[in-house]
């Protein structure tokens, strides 16, 4: 178990790195001095840049450049923001972080729960009208641009009716001496509309996985086996069908991270959430090359972690891949 | 299997998502199409005194900020819409129709290096690669823009191609025509379009409604189609301050996008369920 | 003896892929009495293990059982139930033992989570007990290392000892009556003996009736009260064992014993019975074995053969008339 987890590891390892050399070659490849992509339009002195010539290899041959590049990625050096000079990249992805994981993780929750019972009801009633519009209602939910949605939902349920904050995380007229409890709730009421947003935006996939998977699921011996052993239906459904969908569905992670990424972006953008998302779309208003790079670099990571987590997930849950 | 392209479109129809799908894309083809020279000026002279008006029989969808007529603005936003992403998606399935060969046919390192080079670049996600690529310009050309999205968008059309050929290749009627002498690759070759075609066809048709999306969002984020050329994206950005009061400014624009990329899908999964009813 | 289990004019229809239904099972009658083995034999496609999964309520969708047709248990029409009735049948009445274990058992639940499921199923008891119970049945299908196996997930076990535990899970509801479907057929001949000997074992410990389906007949022989041949979704010779071995009535059934190789006899070559299996849609208006059949009459064709009563629970369906081999 644990050499095939090594090799595992080592492989997320080669992806990932092979991404940042992707990231590299796009830096290349774009149109436009490397230099002022790295300055944008701050008045520089000459001293700084050849700082940032000899820091980032820009006048050496493109081997010292790669090389510099990878090293910096390594040591966790992704270069200083632009428009927040001289703040280090790291630093602001760091304080940014925790609002996503908050925001995506609510909404991978949502969804794969929710999904999972929609997309198991469509399936034990395949062919009925529930199960069409379901999958008619959930497709309609993928086209609409969460930035719109989001925007619609903003305009109604919190300007027009009041019913929930317009924007950000936390209300910024909270007195400091807020106790625990009401900080939580404070939060959560800002979280409803941006998880509503980005999840309903987004469902369709897991639901269409779990439904695929349900019915490939009955079609299997062991059910008519179990049903035939006298077990409930529920049981049935649930201990034995079901369950053999699970450790598949962890596959899918993989596939739902970059669409709920890219998704964040625009969602967070538009209610003000203060995450990785936001920050990217910042970073494209002021032209901040280094923090769009870094946040597409901590997210293809994060992508790539997250299948490994899932392979090893797979491996823990699912007894007949227990390998040596 | 599919014995011709007529026999899947006519299978789609039967499906009443698919004919929903299909009727609506024609729909809104032919209003792209023909309705030009029949509307309104979309680039009449803005004016910001009258600003956005609510629908009525002379603006069926309203004015906007600018008291353009909003019916015309997103009938021409649909028409270059659909042009981009239509555009953008042959560019992705050429490119990766080439690597999936390339890699299917040469195999060994060159098809491990491409293949984990692939797996790499699926690993992140295409709006940061759209963005980091398009962030340089001031103004972006369209050009520059369909060819970013195209060529962000062929990795999984290249894995569907090379599982094609490799699947092909194992196929004891291609090793039989190998010993009668007959070179691998031509009898492949001739097989591959007539297998390959339909699950390409349905990528590509799914992957319309996913350009649509990307490229309304890279609008909305200023990215995308510039200003004054109308886009349905970057009118939902100036939608954004008169949501409350003019909410028909971003209604309209935005439930064009759903619609069309939804019929889009449909018309994609109708295709996907003649192709194997069994996943329907 | 008494009667448990009488079927009566089975028939199970499916609608054809192009439109049409087809009938794989037609008219099926069979009785089975308390406490006796019937075996049902017949080449694969002939209907018998659709048979008894109707037993069960369980052909798969879209096929249907006609209406007409009755299965009474114990004097019960059980076609006609659905719920929570059905559900007091499957594993408490009747058990099925399916030909594949690894198919057959849930992959990612061990093996005595599932035997203790089937055994709550139909009667309450405490975790500890249930446990305790699985256990005990695990030991008595004949595993060597019950605890172990109990723990063990089915694709750990050897195809023997799964084919043990699936018997095991059959028998948790203490049913009156098990269906042994091809049971042993994916076992080595040696296991499959030893297995056979398992089931025989619990049987008589139990007082159940075996149904057991098969296309071998040499596990009939010393195994089986009774046979019934079935063709093509018919029956065409029942018999009691020893009658049917020493003077089959059906030209099918003594077509089959001559398929099978034999030890003692001088021939080199084996006579299979030419042609194969017809699809529902191929079959004659009169006898379906015709075409197969070296002693064919010209009647055979288009007239449907009658079911011949040759003695008290023996007959055959054929227009030849009955020989008298005794």
């Amino acid at each position: 178990m644990s050499r095939w987890l090594l090799r595992r590891t080592l492989q997320a390892i080669v992806t990932f790195t092979v991404a940042v050399l992707l990231f590299f070659v796009l830096l290349r490849v774009t149109p436009g001095d490397p230099l002022t992509r790295l300055t944008g339009d701050r008045a520089v002195s000459e001293q700084e840049l050849a700082v940032l010539r000899r820091r980032f290899g820009l006048d050496q041959p493109l081997a010292t450049q790669l090389s510099a590049f990878l090293s910096g990625v390594a040591r966790g050096d992704l270069g200083v923001s632009i428009e927040h000079y001289p703040e280090p990249v790291t630093r602001l992805l760091a304080a940014r972080l925790p609002a996503t994981l908050l925001l995506g993780g609510s909404v991978l929750l949502l969804n794969f729960g929710l999904g999972t019972w929609l997309g198991v009801g469509q399936a034990v009633h395949r062919g009925s009208r529930r199960d069409r519009w379901l999958t008619r209602l959930a497709l309609a939910a993928y086209a609409t641009p969460s930035f719109w949605l989001g925007l619609v939902l903003v305009a109604f349920v919190s300007i027009r009716w009041h019913l929930l904050p317009a924007a950000q995380m936390t209300d910024p007229l909270l007195p400091a001496d807020a106790g625990t409890l009401t900080r939580s709730l404070d939060v959560l009421r800002h979280l409803i509309l941006p998880v509503v947003t980005l999840s309903v935006t987004s469902i369709a996939l897991p639901m269409r996985h779990q439904r695929a998977a349900m019915l490939a699921s009955f079609r299997l011996d062991f059910v008519t086996a179990a049903r035939a052993r006298g077990l409930p239906e529920r049981r049935v459904r649930w201990r034995h069908a079901w369950r053999t969908t699970v450790v598949p569905m962890l596959t899918l992670l993989g596939l739902w991270l970059p669409i709920l990424v890219s998704g964040s972006v625009f969602v967070e953008s538009v209610f003000n959430w203060p995450g990785l998302g936001s920050l990217a779309a910042e970073a494209i208003a002021a032209r901040d090359y280094p923090v769009l790079l870094g946040t597409a670099m901590l997210v293809s990571g994060a992508v790539v972690l997250a299948g490994l987590l899932a392979d090893v997930g797979y491996a823990i849950l699912d007894p007949r891949v227990r390998p040596a | 299997m599919i014995g011709s392209f007529g026999e899947l479109l006519r299978r789609a129809w039967r499906n009443p998502s698919g004919r929903f799908g299909m009727l609506a894309l024609a729909v809104l083809a032919l209003a792209a199409l023909l309705a030009p020279p029949l509307l309104k000026d979309p680039a009449a002279m803005p004016d910001v005194v009258a600003g956005a008006t609510a629908p009525s029989l002379a603006h069926p969808f309203g004015t906007d900020q600018l008291n353009r007529d909003i019916l015309a603005r997103v009938v021409n936003g649909g028409r270059i819409s659909l042009a981009v992403a239509g555009l953008a998606v042959l560019l992705s399935l050429g490119v990766g129709s080439l690597v999936g060969l390339v890699a299917g046919y040469v195999g060994g390192w060159l098809d491990a290096v491409l293949m984990r080079t692939v797996d790499a670049a699926l690993a992140i996600p295409r709006l940061f690669v759209i963005l980091l690529l398009l962030v340089v310009w001031e103004r972006i050309p369209l050009g520059a823009l369909i060819l970013v999205l195209g060529t962000t968008g062929w990795f999984a059309t290249s894995r569907l191609v090379r599982g094609e050929v490799l699947r092909l290749r194992h196929e004891p009627f291609v090793l039989a025509a190998e010993g009668l002498g007959m070179r691998a690759r031509r009898t492949i070759t001739r097989h591959l379009l007539p297998n390959a075609a339909g699950p390409l066809l349905v990528a590509a048709t799914l992957g319309v409604g996913d350009v649509i999306l990307l490229e309304a969002g890279l609008s909305f984020l200023g990215l995308g189609i510039q200003p004054p050329t109308p886009s349905w994206g970057g009118m939902v950005l100036d939608a954004r301050p008169l949501i409350v009061s003019a909410p028909w400014t971003a209604i309209f624009p935005g439930a064009a996008i759903v619609v069309t990329v939804l019929s889009v899908n449909l018309l994609g999964d109708a295709l996907q369920a003649a192709l194997d009813p069994r996943s329907a | 003896m008494t009667l448990l289990l009488e079927i009566r004019d089975l028939t199970i229809r499916f609608p054809a892929a192009r439109g049409g239904t087809s009938v794989p099972v037609s008219h099926v009658n069979l009785s089975i009495m308390r406490g006796e083995t019937l075996a049902l034999v017949g080449e694969s496609g002939s209907g018998k293990s659709l048979t008894g999964l109707a037993l069960l309520g369980l052909v798969p969708p879209p096929g249907l059982v006609d209406p007409a047709s009755s299965i009474r248990l114990d004097d019960q029409e059980i076609t006609t139930l659905r719920g929570e009735a059905l559900r007091a049948i499957r594993g408490r009445r009747i058990g099925i033992v399916f030909q594949d274990a690894l198919t057959s058992l849930t992959p990612v639940l061990t093996v005595g989570s599932q035997l203790r499921e089937a055994i709550t199923a139909h009667r309450r008891m405490s975790a500890a007990a249930a446990r305790a119970a699985a256990i005990a049945l695990l030991g008595e299908a004949g595993l060597p290392d019950p605890a172990g196996s109990f723990a063990a997930y089915p694709h750990e076990l050897s195809g023997g000892q799964r084919q043990r535990a699936l018997i095991a899970i059959a028998l948790a509801g203490e049913p009156d009556l098990l269906i042994a479907d091809e049971a042993t057929t994916a076992l080595d001949v040696t296991i499959q003996a030893q297995v056979l000997e398992t089931l025989d074992r619990l049987r008589t410990s139990r007082g159940m009736a075996v149904l057991l389906i098969t296309h071998d007949l040499g596990i009939v022989a010393g195994r089986a009260d009774r046979v019934a041949v079935m063709y093509a979704g018919q029956i065409v010779e029942e018999a009691a064992t020893p009658r049917l071995f020493a003077a089959p009535a059906h030209p099918y059934t003594r077509a089959l014993f001559r398929a099978i190789p034999r030890l003692e006899s001088a021939a080199d070559e084996l006579t299979p019975i030419p042609g194969s299996v017809p699809l529902p849609d191929e079959w004659n208006p009169g006898c379906r074995f015709q075409p197969r059949c070296s002693e064919a009459l010209p009647r055979c064709v288009t007239l449907e053969p009658p079911v011949v009563p040759l003695a008290p629970g023996e007959n055959s369906r054929c227009w030849l008339p009955a020989r008298d081999a005794r």
